[in-house]
């Protein structure tokens, strides 16, 4: 299978880290150390987090900041 | 389907066929042979008299046991050669791979002499000197090729058998899991790189749903055709992909097709043969293997081309199984910790949000996700969502909820799983149903890319909204639970401000009877929960009762039917079966309760039968007789002594556990002294010989249970004992004394 399959259960464990973590803000680097994963395969995850919107980042390059983005929320739709 | 021994054969006859050589794979006893293809005079006339030579073949066997790697041997006669290769699966000996016979330059003159002339040739006869007579002698180069050749044949013989393999321990599997992609590769590198017959070969894989890429090419101009990428449908290699046969395209050149070739800067193809890979339905990939226009020689089919099929296909379907297992077993483990948080976390919003989130994490190409919960009143949902705006979130809402509500009000139970489902605009999206036990809580939907992928990725996406079904059903009890609490305290609240306060007192007092008797009856922890809002709320109007909320129906058919038996003792027409263990308890609860003696002890119950006679419930019957019981027994423990001088000061009655109830307790006070035990302590230790779990103490006391730890700790060290039953034993010895 490809690449994107192979990462999802990395992909997993990063929204999992940021789910426990809802205001951590974290380099790839810092992530990678947290998660005792490689920055190789880790940037290609929180890119992809990045653009699905779970992770904003904030600046460019290595020294780019990720953090949580809460996801969209309505309460109470009327559904009549 | 052909079995992988087959294969081997065929790979043999195959190779022999190309090479001009017999080839023999010996077992490893070295007694009989797992396949052999010979090709040469020698060769024959050695097997059709097998039993005359085997001995032999046994020394020859045995000499060349132990060789690690491939080696052109002398064999019997000097200048006889064979190549020789051991066959080995898990470092241990599977058997060995001849290949010949060889002769080198000049070799032929010399052999023949020996086997006509040497009276200790092995193998002397005329018909095997006629059979050397045939043999062609070598060059060197020519020997050494066949050799690297035959040592190839040879690491492909061993994957194909380590793949034969059955009962394997699953945790050889899973080791071998890890490198099964490599020797998927490996098999094909060797068939790539042994087949001469194309310019360029390689294998296209399954990389994306419908894409393919090069992942493998060999020839001059392999690296042209490093990541090349393409379409299903797209020119001659995705038209092959759609093809579950063997396809060959004759003189293509100019043919618009081969255009994904030119834009690479290959010379104008040729010919084309395309072997597409599959599995069940799917397609893996495609093999391929390409002839440049106004090639000389070697045109044709590749002697290869009969089993290259068989053998990638049983190749590559060993391979996703293995390969399948380890990733579904990967991502399995990862869901299950994402379950383990979503059953931790304290936040429902974060259970919404995690579930969402990773929803995304298991599709191939996510492009957004909707989560759907209901309201418990209906009519309402709460929704969270990634990728959609507003007002397609919405949207797509309002239909999900819309189709699942038909579906409830056809009185479908609601299972787990997923169904792939249309958004309003078009998109695919697999749909998980969030239910359980039947009941619909909401739904999750999360975009894919096509039916393949909603296939591949079903199963992961359904176990996540199992295990959030689970606990989203969990917290919303909780929370019901909560607020039903919640409102027996307003309403017991208000009854005490607008009603008579006795009756308040009343309820209170027959609560804490039940409280003690319900665990002591086993009663399950529900029921006894019932039972006790029940009881506080004995002495409510029906109509007053409605803000309960679910909850209501249970406990106001309870107080209906305490009611009914109030009325039924009273005219003497009660009948043992016929009333609820809820309501007996609730009734004889509430006249003990009203009892003058009971008022002052709750520990006690009037001695005289008389008192309640006949007019007593089953039920009523076992609570007093287990509180009589329980009387006994503190009294036992407790002896008290309202005269003894030394029984502590009248402030100590004041707080909870210093009153009457606990202070008469001549044991308790006299150890408290002894040991200085702080008030608190005292009253800790006073519930303690009481059976109170921590947590008890901690709600009769009004601390926390931490706190009530600490002061465990500090009364063991104080008295020197290590458990709660010698803290009793302490206080019913020094009661005694």
């Amino acid at each position: 299978m490809n690449e994107t399959q192979d990462d999802m259960s990395l992909q997993l464990e990063c929204t999992l880290f940021f789910e426990r973590n809802p205001y951590a803000l974290e380099t790839v680097r810092g992530l990678a150390k947290k998660l005792g994963r490689s920055e190789l395969a880790l940037e290609a995850v929180v890119e992809r987090m990045s653009r699905l919107l779970i992770l904003e980042r904030i600046g460019e390059g290595e020294r780019a900041i990720y953090t949580y983005h809460a996801p969209a929320v309505r309460q109470e739709l009327d559904l009549s | 389907m052909e079995t992988m021994e087959d294969i081997v054969r065929e790979v043999l006859d195959v190779y022999a066929d190309s090479a001009g050589l017999s080839v023999i794979l010996f077992e490893p006893s070295g007694e009989g042979y797992l396949g052999i293809a010979i090709r040469d005079p020698f060769t024959r006339a050695i097997f059709e008299r097998f039993e005359q030579y085997s001995p032999t073949w046994r020394d020859a066997f045995a000499a060349a046991s132990g060789l690690r790697a491939t080696t052109v041997c002398d064999f019997w006669i000097p200048g006889l050669k064979f190549i020789v290769s051991p066959i080995r699966l898990d470092g241990q000996p599977a058997g060995q791979l001849y290949a010949g016979p060889l002769l080198d330059v000049g070799g032929a003159e010399r052999v023949y002499r020996q086997l006509v002339v040497s009276a200790d040739s092995p193998v002397r006869s005329s018909e095997t000197a006629s059979a050397v007579r045939a043999l062609r002698e070598l060059p060197q180069d020519e020997i050494d090729g066949l050799r690297d050749s035959i040592d190839r044949l040879a690491r492909i013989v061993c994957l194909l058998l380590d793949g034969r393999e059955e009962g394997r321990t699953e945790s050889a599997v899973a080791a071998e899991s890890a490198t099964t992609m490599t020797t998927v590769e490996a098999v094909l590198d060797q068939y790539l790189q042994m087949d001469s017959a194309f310019d360029l070969s390689g294998f296209a894989a399954l990389t994306a749903p419908g894409v393919y890429s090069v992942i493998r090419s060999y020839g001059r101009d392999a690296h042209k055709l490093t990541n090349i990428a393409f379409k299903e449908g797209e020119g001659f290699l995705g038209q092959a992909v759609l093809s579950s046969t063997q396809l060959r395209w004759r003189e293509v050149v100019g043919d618009s097709r081969s255009a994904q070739f030119a834009e690479q800067g290959l010379p104008p193809i040729g010919e084309i043969v395309c072997y597409p890979v599959r599995f069940g339905n799917e397609t893996l990939g495609v093999a391929f293997g390409l002839r440049y226009a106004g090639r000389t020689g070697g045109s044709g089919p590749s002697p290869w081309e009969s089993l290259f099929y068989p053998v990638i296909h049983a190749a590559l379907c060993a391979s996703i199984l293995n390969g399948r297992l380890r990733k579904q077993v990967q991502r399995l483990q990862a869901v299950t910790e994402v379950g383990r948080f979503l059953v931790e976390a304290d936040d429902p919003q974060r259970v919404l949000f995690t579930l969402v989130d990773a929803s995304l994490s298991l599709v191939w190409t996510p492009t957004f996700s909707l989560l759907v919960l209901f309201g418990e009143s209906g009519g309402k949902a709460q929704l969270v969502s990634r990728g959609l705006d507003a007002a397609h979130a919405q949207r797509y809402a309002k239909e999900v909820a819309s189709r699942l509500r038909a579906a409830e009000g056809a009185q479908r139970s609601f299972r787990e799983g997923a169904a792939i489902r249309s958004t309003p605009w078009g998109d695919t999206a697999l749909e998980c149903v969030l239910a359980f036990n039947g009941v619909l809580v909401g739904a999750l939907s999360v975009a894919v890319g096509g039916e393949l992928e909603a296939g591949e990725c079903e199963s992961y996406v359904a176990a996540l909204t199992m295990i959030g079904s689970a606990v989203i059903h969990a917290s919303r009890q909780r929370s019901e639970q909560s607020g039903q609490t919640s409102e027996i305290v307003r309403l017991l609240h208000r009854m005490t401000r607008w009603r008579d306060e006795t009756l308040y007192e009343r309820a209170v007092k027959a609560g804490e009877l039940l409280q003690r008797f319900l665990p002591a009856e086993d009663v399950a922890p529900r029921e006894a929960s019932l039972i006790l809002h029940a009881c506080m709320l004995a002495a409510m109007e029906p109509e007053e009762l409605c803000p309960i909320g679910s909850h209501y129906a249970e406990i106001a058919a309870m107080l209906e039917e305490r009611r009914e038996l109030e009325r039924a003792i009273s005219s003497g027409s009660y009948r043992t079966d016929a009333y609820s263990r809820g309501a007996e308890l609730i009734e004889a609860a509430l006249r003990m309760a009203d009892d003058a003696e009971m008022s002052v002890d709750h520990a006690g119950v009037p001695v005289d039968e008389d008192v309640v006679g006949r007019e007593e419930t089953f039920y009523g019957r076992k609570l007093r007789s287990y509180l009589q019981k329980s009387r006994v027994v503190m009294e036992e423990f407790l002896l008290t002594d309202e005269a003894d001088p030394q029984a502590g000061d009248t402030s100590e009655r004041d707080g909870p556990g210093g009153g009457s109830d606990y202070t008469d307790q001549r044991g308790i006070d006299r150890l408290a002294r002894e040991a200085g035990l702080s008030k608190r302590e005292r009253e800790v230790l006073a519930l303690v010989v009481r059976a109170y779990s921590n947590k008890d103490i901690a709600s009769t006391l009004y601390i926390s249970e931490h706190t009530v730890k600490n002061h465990m700790t500090n009364i063991f060290a104080k008295l020197g004992i290590s458990d709660r039953a010698q803290a009793m034993a302490l206080v019913f010895s020094k009661s005694v004394e």
